[in-house]
């Protein structure tokens, strides 16, 4: 909706700017029009205007080996920039860092082995889908959370690697890339490991819904806060697997069916709050009941979650009584639009933190 | 934001990099393994160069390979820090 209106507003200024240059100067009006009309466009659409850089240094690669390398480099540089900050957007800041492919010469034995970093290697441009589908996962599996991934289970750390790194190459529209990094990466290491299938393909069901990054990678980035300075935690390796099936369970569950929205463990306490009663059944006091029991037994965070306007307006209002207690403090709020099997709905989600007294 | 970087080689330049680090005849030779996996490497499969101390390790560019990668080069680099 937001993209329709950003076009429609670029093309009334693209109209009016020819219509007050021919006004103003006539037939020499064209001249300022059109340069000032692609300036428009240029300023507008940053993000187009560098992928179509990148895709041109296509043109020269037969002549000169510099455009074969930036050819390469810009592709994968222009996707991984562009597609991460999206993902970003949607709240959590899960890809802190862009990528810079930098090409090393060729170096004598000593001087590589003093400098100490390893190299990728990369093929040439008329392999893009391969050489992006590398990067790509090479890219996920390092800087995805990065501080917090040593408390993470290594099945689930693989599984939300291929999920997001599946969601970045989906946001380009790299469906080439998404076919090799599904026949090359995903499926030999889902065949091997079932559970990592049963994982990934739950982890897009959360991102459809818009759980993926908003909770799951959400509560994952908060480990290296709650346990640094330990290397490791035996207990977040079991409790990141739990909490990623208790999501899985709630974004696979039919309507009105109950399922357990509680993970009171040791390192991860989060509880969902859930605002879908028909407005007949629909008690507030229930649900401040409930904050206060999770207060009492030490949850740090809760979600509210509801869909459908008239749901998303009956949360805002259990926010508000829950907050009125100061046992809990609103972090973010935010409206978007998830899909479900029945349409896409507007979904609504609060972040409740704890306030430690 | 701020950028990590990653260090690339290209297929064109692979040779001549591989001769500078004394890999190329080893590798022709299918003497080289994976570091991770112990599948053979060619050229068809390499997928990163891995300097360690006194050592240069190829490893494939199977994903189990690049997760065991990012294993051992922290290790590595806990090493390298302590």
């Amino acid at each position: 909706m937001r993209l329709r209106l950003k076009r429609i507003a670029l093309v009334l200024v693209i109209v009016l700017s020819f219509i007050v240059s021919l006004w103003y100067l006539g037939l020499n009006g064209l001249f300022t029009a059109i340069p000032s009309s692609l300036l428009i466009i240029v300023l507008t659409n940053l993000e187009w205007v560098a992928s179509l850089i990148a895709s041109s240094y296509k043109f020269g690669r037969k002549v000169n080996f510099w455009f074969e390398k930036n050819a390469v480099e810009k592709r994968i540089e222009n996707t991984i920039d562009s597609t991460s900050k999206k993902v970003n957007a949607e709240g959590v800041n899960v890809l802190p860092h862009g990528v810079d492919i930098k090409w090393v010469e060729p170096m004598e034995r000593d001087a590589f082995l003093k400098e100490g970093k390893i190299v990728v290697c990369l093929e040439s441009s008329y392999n893009e889908a391969r050489n992006l589908a590398r990067a790509m996962i090479l890219y996920v599996a390092e800087d995805l959370i990065r501080e917090s991934q040593r408390f993470i289970s290594p099945q689930v750390t693989r599984a939300m690697s291929f999920a997001i790194a599946r969601k970045l190459l989906m946001l380009d529209k790299r469906f080439d890339a998404l076919k090799c990094l599904n026949k090359e990466f995903v499926e030999p290491e889902a065949n091997k490991e079932p559970k990592i299938r049963e994982y990934v393909t739950a982890m897009e069901k959360m991102d459809d819904q818009g759980y993926l990054t908003r909770i799951l990678l959400r509560e994952f980035s908060q480990l290296d806060a709650r346990l640094s300075p330990a290397l490791s935690n035996s207990d977040a390796l079991i409790e990141t697997e739990s909490f990623t099936k208790l999501l899985k369970v709630f974004v696979e569950k039919k309507s009105e069916e109950d399922v357990p929205l509680l993970h009171n463990g040791r390192v991860i306490k989060a509880d969902l709050l859930l605002v879908a009663r028909p407005v007949m059944e629909f008690d507030i006091s229930s649900y401040v009941k409930r904050a206060s029991i999770c207060f009492d037994t030490g949850v740090d965070t809760i979600y509210v979650l509801a869909w459908a306007s008239t749901n998303i307006m009956l949360a805002k209002s259990v926010v508000k009584k829950i907050e009125e207690t100061s046992k809990y403090a609103k972090r973010e709020e935010c409206v978007f639009v998830s899909s479900e099997s029945q349409g896409r709905f507007e979904s609504y989600l609060t972040v409740l933190m704890r306030i430690d007294r | 934001m701020s950028n990590s970087e990653i260090l690339a080689v290209h297929q064109q330049k692979l040779e001549e990099f591989l001769r500078k680090l004394e890999l190329w005849e080893p590798l022709t030779r299918g003497e080289l393994k994976c570091h991770a996996c112990g599948v053979t490497i060619s050229l068809g499969n390499i997928g990163f160069i891995i300097p360690s101390g006194k050592e240069i390790y190829l490893c494939c560019s199977k994903v189990e390979c690049i997760f065991k990668m990012k294993e051992f080069k922290s290790e590595h680099t806990n090493e390298t820090e302590t």
